[in-house]
Protein backbone atom coordinates (compact mmCIF):
# COMPACT_ATOMS: atom_id res chain seq x y z
CA UNK A 1 0.00 0.00 0.00
CA UNK A 2 1.34 3.11 -0.84
CA UNK A 3 0.87 6.03 1.48
CA UNK A 4 0.77 9.62 0.55
CA UNK A 5 2.44 11.94 2.71
CA UNK A 6 0.39 15.37 2.29
CA UNK A 7 2.72 18.09 2.88
CA UNK A 8 1.53 20.16 6.06
CA UNK A 9 2.10 24.15 4.99
CA UNK A 10 2.93 25.81 8.34
CA UNK A 11 0.69 29.16 7.72
CA UNK A 12 2.42 32.34 8.01
CA UNK A 13 1.64 35.23 10.15
CA UNK A 14 0.66 38.58 8.70
CA UNK A 15 2.88 40.99 10.44
CA UNK A 16 1.87 43.42 8.30
CA UNK A 17 -1.07 45.10 10.44
CA UNK A 18 0.96 45.25 13.35
CA UNK A 19 4.45 46.26 11.49
CA UNK A 20 1.59 49.83 10.81
CA UNK A 21 0.82 50.07 14.64
CA UNK A 22 4.62 50.15 15.54
CA UNK A 23 5.50 52.64 12.96
CA UNK A 24 2.60 54.85 14.08
CA UNK A 25 4.06 54.39 17.46
CA UNK A 26 7.63 54.75 16.88
CA UNK A 27 7.36 58.00 15.27
CA UNK A 28 4.64 59.79 17.99
CA UNK A 29 7.40 58.25 20.38
CA UNK A 30 10.50 60.28 18.33
CA UNK A 31 7.79 63.44 18.11
CA UNK A 32 8.01 63.44 21.64
CA UNK A 33 11.01 62.19 22.74
CA UNK A 34 13.55 64.26 24.47
CA UNK A 35 16.94 62.85 24.62
CA UNK A 36 18.42 65.00 27.14
CA UNK A 37 16.85 63.94 31.06
CA UNK A 38 15.98 67.53 32.19
CA UNK A 39 14.27 68.10 35.30
CA UNK A 40 13.74 71.46 37.47
CA UNK A 41 14.18 72.66 41.02
CA UNK A 42 11.55 74.99 41.95
CA UNK A 43 11.67 77.80 44.29
CA UNK A 44 10.09 80.98 45.21
CA UNK A 45 11.34 84.35 45.52
CA UNK A 46 11.20 85.12 49.19
CA UNK A 47 7.76 87.53 49.85
CA UNK A 48 5.98 89.16 53.18
CA UNK A 49 2.68 88.30 53.91
CA UNK A 50 0.80 89.76 56.42
CA UNK A 51 -1.35 87.29 58.31
CA UNK A 52 -3.97 88.90 61.00
CA UNK A 53 -5.32 87.20 64.30
CA UNK A 54 -3.05 84.51 64.03
CA UNK A 55 -0.72 83.42 66.85
CA UNK A 56 1.37 80.60 66.83
CA UNK A 57 3.60 80.19 70.14
CA UNK A 58 6.09 77.69 68.45
CA UNK A 59 9.31 79.25 67.81
CA UNK A 60 10.24 78.58 64.25
CA UNK A 61 12.92 76.93 62.49
CA UNK A 62 14.07 79.35 60.54
CA UNK A 63 16.49 77.10 58.68
CA UNK A 64 19.34 79.43 57.09
CA UNK A 65 22.57 78.02 54.77
CA UNK A 66 25.23 80.55 54.58
CA UNK A 67 27.25 79.47 51.82
CA UNK A 68 30.84 80.98 52.02
CA UNK A 69 33.26 79.78 49.22
CA UNK A 70 35.53 78.15 52.06
CA UNK A 71 32.43 76.98 55.10
CA UNK A 72 28.73 76.57 55.28
CA UNK A 73 27.19 77.81 58.36
CA UNK A 74 24.32 76.33 59.25
CA UNK A 75 21.86 78.73 61.00
CA UNK A 76 18.65 78.24 63.01
CA UNK A 77 16.09 80.13 65.29
CA UNK A 78 14.87 83.97 65.25
CA UNK A 79 17.18 85.88 65.53
CA UNK A 80 19.82 83.34 63.86
CA UNK A 81 22.56 81.42 65.84
CA UNK A 82 25.06 79.57 64.38
CA UNK A 83 24.19 75.31 64.84
CA UNK A 84 26.69 74.08 62.83
CA UNK A 85 29.85 75.67 60.92
CA UNK A 86 31.30 73.03 58.06
CA UNK A 87 34.62 73.88 56.54
CA UNK A 88 33.82 73.23 52.85
CA UNK A 89 37.39 73.39 51.00
CA UNK A 90 35.74 71.09 48.80
CA UNK A 91 32.24 70.49 48.93
CA UNK A 92 32.14 67.45 47.33
CA UNK A 93 33.79 65.82 50.18
CA UNK A 94 31.65 67.57 53.14
CA UNK A 95 28.69 67.14 51.77
CA UNK A 96 27.45 63.75 53.69
CA UNK A 97 28.48 66.22 56.77
CA UNK A 98 26.16 68.63 55.71
CA UNK A 99 23.65 66.02 54.77
CA UNK A 100 23.73 64.52 58.39
CA UNK A 101 23.59 67.82 60.16
CA UNK A 102 20.84 68.20 58.31
CA UNK A 103 19.13 65.34 59.13
CA UNK A 104 19.27 65.66 62.38
CA UNK A 105 17.78 69.32 62.48
CA UNK A 106 14.97 67.43 60.33
CA UNK A 107 14.58 64.63 62.72
CA UNK A 108 13.71 67.46 65.67
CA UNK A 109 11.57 69.59 63.66
CA UNK A 110 9.24 67.12 61.73
CA UNK A 111 7.28 69.98 59.96
CA UNK A 112 9.41 71.93 58.67
CA UNK A 113 10.34 71.97 54.93
CA UNK A 114 11.66 74.96 54.54
CA UNK A 115 15.46 75.83 54.16
CA UNK A 116 16.79 79.52 52.81
CA UNK A 117 19.87 79.75 51.29
CA UNK A 118 22.03 82.62 51.47
CA UNK A 119 25.06 81.86 49.02
CA UNK A 120 28.22 83.97 48.49
CA UNK A 121 28.42 85.71 45.25
CA UNK A 122 31.47 83.33 43.52
CA UNK A 123 29.66 80.28 44.75
CA UNK A 124 28.99 78.53 41.52
CA UNK A 125 25.85 77.11 40.47
CA UNK A 126 26.77 73.54 39.75
CA UNK A 127 28.18 73.93 44.03
CA UNK A 128 24.41 75.34 44.97
CA UNK A 129 22.74 72.74 42.94
CA UNK A 130 24.83 70.19 44.77
CA UNK A 131 23.76 71.75 48.25
CA UNK A 132 19.87 72.00 47.48
CA UNK A 133 20.24 68.29 46.24
CA UNK A 134 21.59 67.34 49.75
CA UNK A 135 18.66 69.72 51.59
CA UNK A 136 16.36 68.08 49.86
CA UNK A 137 16.70 64.33 49.98
CA UNK A 138 18.88 62.21 51.99
CA UNK A 139 19.88 58.87 51.46
CA UNK A 140 19.78 57.42 55.16
CA UNK A 141 22.47 54.37 54.25
CA UNK A 142 24.81 56.83 53.47
CA UNK A 143 25.27 58.67 56.08
CA UNK A 144 26.07 57.69 59.70
CA UNK A 145 23.65 59.34 62.66
CA UNK A 146 22.58 58.45 66.09
CA UNK A 147 19.41 57.24 64.08
CA UNK A 148 18.93 53.90 62.64
CA UNK A 149 19.75 53.81 59.17
CA UNK A 150 15.90 53.24 57.10
CA UNK A 151 17.77 52.56 53.83
CA UNK A 152 15.73 54.56 52.04
CA UNK A 153 15.52 58.40 50.49
CA UNK A 154 14.01 60.49 52.99
CA UNK A 155 12.54 63.91 52.21
CA UNK A 156 14.13 66.61 54.21
CA UNK A 157 14.04 70.44 53.60
CA UNK A 158 12.14 70.61 50.21
CA UNK A 159 11.44 74.17 49.89
CA UNK A 160 14.16 75.74 48.44
CA UNK A 161 14.14 79.77 49.02
CA UNK A 162 16.82 82.34 48.04
CA UNK A 163 17.15 84.69 50.81
CA UNK A 164 19.37 87.68 49.67
CA UNK A 165 17.08 88.03 46.48
CA UNK A 166 15.27 91.27 47.94
CA UNK B 1 3.40 29.30 -38.13
CA UNK B 2 0.89 28.27 -35.79
CA UNK B 3 3.03 25.93 -34.08
CA UNK B 4 5.47 28.87 -33.73
CA UNK B 5 2.53 30.66 -32.30
CA UNK B 6 1.78 28.25 -29.91
CA UNK B 7 5.40 27.83 -28.60
CA UNK B 8 5.61 31.74 -28.25
CA UNK B 9 2.28 31.47 -26.13
CA UNK B 10 3.13 28.16 -23.84
CA UNK B 11 6.36 30.25 -23.13
CA UNK B 12 4.10 33.44 -21.93
CA UNK B 13 2.29 31.28 -19.98
CA UNK B 14 4.96 29.75 -18.02
CA UNK B 15 6.89 32.96 -17.82
CA UNK B 16 3.84 34.39 -15.69
CA UNK B 17 3.46 31.17 -13.44
CA UNK B 18 6.64 32.03 -12.47
CA UNK B 19 5.89 35.79 -11.38
CA UNK B 20 4.24 35.16 -8.22
CA UNK B 21 4.10 37.20 -4.97
CA UNK B 22 7.39 37.85 -3.82
CA UNK B 23 7.46 36.70 -0.05
CA UNK B 24 9.55 39.08 1.93
CA UNK B 25 11.02 38.08 5.37
CA UNK B 26 10.24 41.23 7.94
CA UNK B 27 10.68 39.47 11.16
CA UNK B 28 14.50 40.98 10.91
CA UNK B 29 13.27 44.10 10.10
CA UNK B 30 10.13 43.74 13.03
CA UNK B 31 13.06 42.84 15.66
CA UNK B 32 14.91 45.89 15.02
CA UNK B 33 11.94 47.67 15.19
CA UNK B 34 11.17 46.70 18.31
CA UNK B 35 14.49 47.44 20.04
CA UNK B 36 14.05 51.30 18.79
CA UNK B 37 10.29 50.96 20.57
CA UNK B 38 11.81 49.93 23.61
CA UNK B 39 14.70 52.31 23.45
CA UNK B 40 11.73 55.52 22.54
CA UNK B 41 10.04 54.16 25.08
CA UNK B 42 12.96 54.26 27.96
CA UNK B 43 13.28 57.77 26.62
CA UNK B 44 10.68 58.69 26.61
CA UNK B 45 9.57 62.15 28.74
CA UNK B 46 6.06 63.02 30.17
CA UNK B 47 6.66 66.70 30.80
CA UNK B 48 5.57 69.28 28.63
CA UNK B 49 8.68 71.66 28.89
CA UNK B 50 10.22 71.39 25.38
CA UNK B 51 13.84 72.42 25.38
CA UNK B 52 16.74 73.13 22.98
CA UNK B 53 20.03 73.93 25.22
CA UNK B 54 21.81 77.25 23.70
CA UNK B 55 25.55 77.44 22.54
CA UNK B 56 28.29 76.97 25.46
CA UNK B 57 25.50 76.18 28.07
CA UNK B 58 25.96 73.48 30.23
CA UNK B 59 23.18 72.81 32.90
CA UNK B 60 24.18 71.21 36.09
CA UNK B 61 23.66 67.70 36.92
CA UNK B 62 21.17 66.84 40.02
CA UNK B 63 18.76 64.13 41.47
CA UNK B 64 16.06 66.20 41.31
CA UNK B 65 12.76 64.34 39.43
CA UNK B 66 10.77 66.53 39.31
CA UNK B 67 9.22 67.03 35.74
CA UNK B 68 9.44 70.74 34.27
CA UNK B 69 6.27 72.55 32.97
CA UNK B 70 6.01 74.49 29.90
CA UNK B 71 6.78 78.60 30.57
CA UNK B 72 8.89 81.08 29.47
CA UNK B 73 12.35 80.02 29.71
CA UNK B 74 15.34 82.17 30.18
CA UNK B 75 19.33 81.16 29.45
CA UNK B 76 22.48 82.42 30.43
CA UNK B 77 25.44 81.00 29.00
CA UNK B 78 29.45 80.44 30.38
CA UNK B 79 29.56 84.21 28.69
CA UNK B 80 26.76 85.79 30.37
CA UNK B 81 24.57 86.38 27.00
CA UNK B 82 21.04 85.77 27.17
CA UNK B 83 18.76 84.31 25.33
CA UNK B 84 14.38 84.85 25.90
CA UNK B 85 12.52 82.53 24.36
CA UNK B 86 15.37 81.24 22.13
CA UNK B 87 15.75 85.05 21.01
CA UNK B 88 19.01 86.62 21.95
CA UNK B 89 18.94 89.70 23.35
CA UNK B 90 21.83 92.48 23.41
CA UNK B 91 22.63 92.49 26.77
CA UNK B 92 24.69 90.11 28.96
CA UNK B 93 24.36 90.58 32.44
CA UNK B 94 25.79 92.66 34.50
CA UNK B 95 25.66 91.36 37.93
CA UNK B 96 24.42 93.19 39.87
CA UNK B 97 22.31 95.47 37.79
CA UNK B 98 18.67 95.02 36.29
CA UNK B 99 18.82 93.68 33.06
CA UNK B 100 16.95 96.32 31.02
CA UNK B 101 15.87 94.38 27.94
CA UNK B 102 15.32 91.21 29.67
CA UNK B 103 13.11 93.13 31.95
CA UNK B 104 11.10 94.64 28.79
CA UNK B 105 10.59 91.15 27.40
CA UNK B 106 9.31 89.81 30.74
CA UNK B 107 7.08 92.27 30.90
CA UNK B 108 6.00 92.58 27.12
CA UNK B 109 5.40 88.58 27.76
CA UNK B 110 3.63 89.36 30.87
CA UNK B 111 0.82 91.73 29.50
CA UNK B 112 0.66 88.99 26.24
CA UNK B 113 0.07 85.78 28.75
CA UNK B 114 -2.83 88.32 30.83
CA UNK B 115 -4.78 88.80 27.71
CA UNK B 116 -5.25 85.59 27.45
CA UNK B 117 -7.41 84.11 29.92
CA UNK B 118 -6.81 80.72 29.84
CA UNK B 119 -3.52 80.64 32.20
CA UNK B 120 -2.62 81.35 35.60
CA UNK B 121 -2.47 84.26 37.06
CA UNK B 122 -0.02 84.68 39.65
CA UNK B 123 2.90 84.32 40.58
CA UNK B 124 4.21 83.25 36.95
CA UNK B 125 6.56 80.53 36.89
CA UNK B 126 10.06 81.35 34.70
CA UNK B 127 12.37 78.74 33.55
CA UNK B 128 15.78 79.26 34.26
CA UNK B 129 18.84 77.49 32.39
CA UNK B 130 21.80 78.61 33.45
CA UNK B 131 25.64 77.40 32.75
CA UNK B 132 26.74 75.53 35.61
CA UNK B 133 29.91 77.29 36.17
CA UNK B 134 28.16 80.66 36.52
CA UNK B 135 28.72 82.32 39.82
CA UNK B 136 25.39 83.33 41.79
CA UNK B 137 26.30 86.72 41.74
CA UNK B 138 24.88 86.08 37.65
CA UNK B 139 22.05 84.22 38.66
CA UNK B 140 21.09 86.59 41.67
CA UNK B 141 20.90 89.32 38.90
CA UNK B 142 18.52 87.12 36.56
CA UNK B 143 16.33 86.33 39.62
CA UNK B 144 16.19 89.40 40.65
CA UNK B 145 15.20 91.00 37.42
CA UNK B 146 12.50 87.89 36.72
CA UNK B 147 10.94 88.74 40.19
CA UNK B 148 10.47 92.34 39.25
CA UNK B 149 8.59 91.47 36.43
CA UNK B 150 6.26 89.53 38.28
CA UNK B 151 7.92 86.28 37.39
CA UNK B 152 9.01 84.82 41.03
CA UNK B 153 8.20 81.52 40.61
CA UNK B 154 11.78 80.08 39.48
CA UNK B 155 12.35 76.85 38.12
CA UNK B 156 15.82 75.71 37.81
CA UNK B 157 16.55 73.39 34.34
CA UNK B 158 19.25 70.59 35.44
CA UNK B 159 20.01 67.19 34.30
CA UNK B 160 19.50 63.93 35.13
CA UNK B 161 22.60 62.92 37.10
CA UNK B 162 22.52 59.15 37.73
CA UNK B 163 26.46 59.27 38.64
CA UNK B 164 25.94 61.87 41.79
CA UNK B 165 26.85 59.98 45.34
Amino acid sequence: MIVRRIKKQIPKLNLIPILDAVFIFIFFLLMSTQFIEIYKIGSEAPSISHIENEKNDDIPLNLILEINSDSIHILTGVPSTLYKKIETQNINDQIHELQKALYRIKRENESETTVRLRPHGNISYDDIVLIIDSARKVETSKIETEYDALKEDITLFNNIIFDNLI
Amino acid sequence: MNENKQKRILKKNKRIKKREAMDVDITSLLDILVILLVFLLQSYNASNLQLDLVDNISPPGSQARDLGEDSVIIQVNSDKEIWFEYEKLNEKVRDGEITRSLLEKLKTYQTHENKDHTKEESPKRVNLVFDKNLPYSTMQTVMQTAAKAGHSNFNFIVMADHSIQ
